[in-house]
């Protein structure tokens, strides 16, 4: 059951993305050509154009799937179709899973169509050189760290998200507005309190000491490297903490319009 | 049978009323079996268990018995059966006599109506 | 043991009571009519049955369990909306049930689908409101339930439409399973019903065979319905 419910989400929220998914490649690509004539002043400004187009358009995805994953979450627990998908007969905590499953699943491909756009327009000679050196450092690791940091806080924002809304959707009026208000509240008061035990951590130990005290360019990478190790654990224990927290909330019951 | 039913008296009792008219004007003949429960109620629109009720009056009136692997028949009893005629046929005059009296006729001037109609006198 | 038995179920929006102490049981094979006022609880029982409502305190339990995934497999749900995904064509809903109901009968939907002059390449969006309601139906009644639970299914429609929608439910209907019409049109559905229960305000005021009901009262459900909650 898990399986179709995953499916039909992802289809919904993909028939949808194709859209800007499609735009942010052309118009990428169009910025990558437009960058061969910016020894023209016409060019340079049409270059400078699709560049920021380009880069409006990784944002826009990105901030239309977080919002198209949330949509489906609320159309689908409180809006005319949540009565047909808690009448279907599977428990109520596999469908919160399926939510979650088709947001990450979505979320991770708008950050790699994100990421094959901005490679588009920007990988340089520069660019491969530079990666290069991170890597023989310290290593692929730092590279899949700091990917593993995007997708976490990308999870994390949708978990606010939607544990938002199932905490709002508790109350009998105004049930939308407190969701988007504990969402937020949610959002920025984690995020402030997890950054603060990064600092604290990175004070207490002597390499990350570095990162927040030193002010010249020594060896970044290693204590970089220490810090990504502390975010990431960080981020997933609150993600896994959320996602425990929600489903129980869900699991209890809904309230439907 | 006729298939419109009065919600003011019970379904069931009315349900009867036509079966025992469907015998006695010979659409069910005298030994022959009825249709299923399940298709008489399809084709009646009513309530499957509304229908096992009305049968169960005919059965209690000996009008229809129940051959527990074949279903249900009419009787072959046609004293029965002319009984219930008779029986429908007395309540059918006295309607049109109470009806008649309602219109300020009395029942010898009812009776020359009728033979107005035609048929034996 | 019954199909369903609600206990002592109570449920309020903030301080207003919706429903008062219902008790009710619901047997097999027979059908229902839950009837009353617009506004007295039928809507909000129905959903709480339906695990779309939480209830503040009581029980309501089918074939003796909780209610939950083993109900709802069981328990097929026509609500007084639309709640399909409108973006999906006709073809494509009832693969989507064939595929969550291990009892529904997909030959049984087409037939029907046909039978109601519903376009199975159409995209729902594109449908009247009426044909909706009617894709709904089929999709509802194609399930064989044991327990049919239709919310309002005659609202907004014509006598014709009204007739033809009875006929399917009481064609379709698998032998031996259960239905509950909630409705606040009476007189249109009470030829077809088992038992009759009276709610308003939150509180059933009275459970009755419908047979019974007319031959003590001499008359229509509808007038002593009527007569019972004068205004």
């Amino acid at each position: 059951m898990l399986r179709k419910l995953v499916k039909y989400d992802l289809k919904w929220i993909e028939k949808f993305m194709l859209i800007f998914y499609t735009i942010t490649i052309i118009i990428s690509i169009l910025a990558r050509i437009s960058s061969n004539f910016t020894d023209t002043v016409a060019g340079n400004i049409l270059y400078q154009i699709l560049k920021a187009t380009a880069i409006s358009a990784f944002v826009s995805t990105f901030i239309n799937a977080l919002i198209r994953v949330l949509a489906r979450f609320s159309l689908h627990s409180y809006k005319d179709e949540s009565y047909l998908i808690h009448t279907l007969p599977v428990e109520r905590k596999t469908v919160y899973n399926s939510k979650i499953v088709s947001s990450i699943v979505s979320m991770f491909i708008s950050l790699v169509v994100i990421l094959i756009g901005f490679l588009i327009v920007f990988l340089d000679t520069n660019m491969i050189n530079a990666i290069k050196d991170i890597v023989n450092v310290s290593g692929v690791w730092i590279i899949l760290g700091l990917a593993l940091t995007v997708i976490l806080e990308s999870t994390f924002m949708i978990l606010a998200g939607i544990i938002g809304m199932i905490l709002g959707h508790k109350s009998n009026n105004n049930r939308m507005a407190k969701s988007v208000i504990i969402a937020i509240a949610m959002y920025f008061i984690l995020q402030g309190v997890l950054l603060l035990l990064v600092y604290l951590f990175g004070l207490m130990d002597t390499d990350m000491n570095v990162l927040f005290t030193v002010t010249e360019n020594l060896n970044v990478i290693d204590p970089m490297k220490k810090l990504l190790v502390v975010v990431d654990i960080l981020y997933l224990l609150l993600v896994t903490i959320m996602y425990f927290v929600g489903k129980r909330q869900y699991s209890k019951g809904v309230n439907v319009e | 049978m006729n298939f419109s039913f009065d919600n003011e008296r019970p379904i069931y009792v009315q349900l009867a009323n036509m079966i025992k008219v469907s015998i006695c004007n010979g659409t069910y003949e005298s030994g022959s079996k009825l249709p299923s429960v399940r298709d008489l109620a399809l084709s009646a629109k009513v309530n499957p268990n509304t229908l096992q009720k009305a049968l169960f009056e005919l059965e209690e009136e000996g009008l229809i018995f129940t051959e527990r692997t074949n279903g249900k028949f009419v009787t072959t009893d046609k004293k029965i059966i002319e009984k219930t005629k008779n029986e429908l046929a007395k309540s059918i005059s006295e309607n049109f006599k109470k009806e008649m009296n309602n219109i300020g006729l009395s029942l010898e001037e009812a009776i020359l109506y009728l033979q107005n109609l035609g048929g034996k006198k | 043991m019954s199909l369903l038995e609600i206990k002592n179920l109570n449920k309020s929006y903030d301080d207003f009571k919706v429903l008062k102490d219902v008790n009710l049981k619901i047997e097999k094979g027979k059908i229902y009519g839950l009837l009353g006022k617009n506004g007295a609880g039928k809507s909000t029982l129905i959903k709480i049955i339906n695990d779309l409502l939480t209830k503040d305190s009581g029980e309501v339990l089918f074939l003796g369990k909780e209610i939950g995934s083993f109900s709802k497999a069981h328990i097929s749900y026509l609500p007084e909306r639309t709640y399909l995904d409108k973006s999906m064509k006709v073809k494509e809903i009832v693969k989507y049930f064939s595929e969550f109901y291990s009892d529904f009968d997909c030959e049984k939907a087409k037939k029907l689908i046909k039978d109601l002059d519903l376009n199975i390449d159409k995209q729902i969006s594109k449908m009247s409101k009426g044909m909706q309601e009617k894709l709904q139906l089929v999709l509802v009644m194609s399930r064989e339930a044991d327990l049919y639970i239709l919310d309002e299914p005659l609202g907004g429609v014509d006598p014709a439409t009204r007739d033809y929608i009875l006929d399917t439910i009481l064609s379709n209907f698998k032998e031996g399973s259960s239905l509950i019409i909630s409705t606040h049109l009476i007189s249109d559905i009470e030829r077809i019903l088992d038992e009759v229960i009276f709610i308003d305000k939150g509180e059933i005021k009275l459970t009755s065979g419908a047979d019974q009901l007319r031959e003590k009262e001499n008359s229509s459900i509808d007038e002593i319905f009527r007569r019972s909650f004068k205004c």
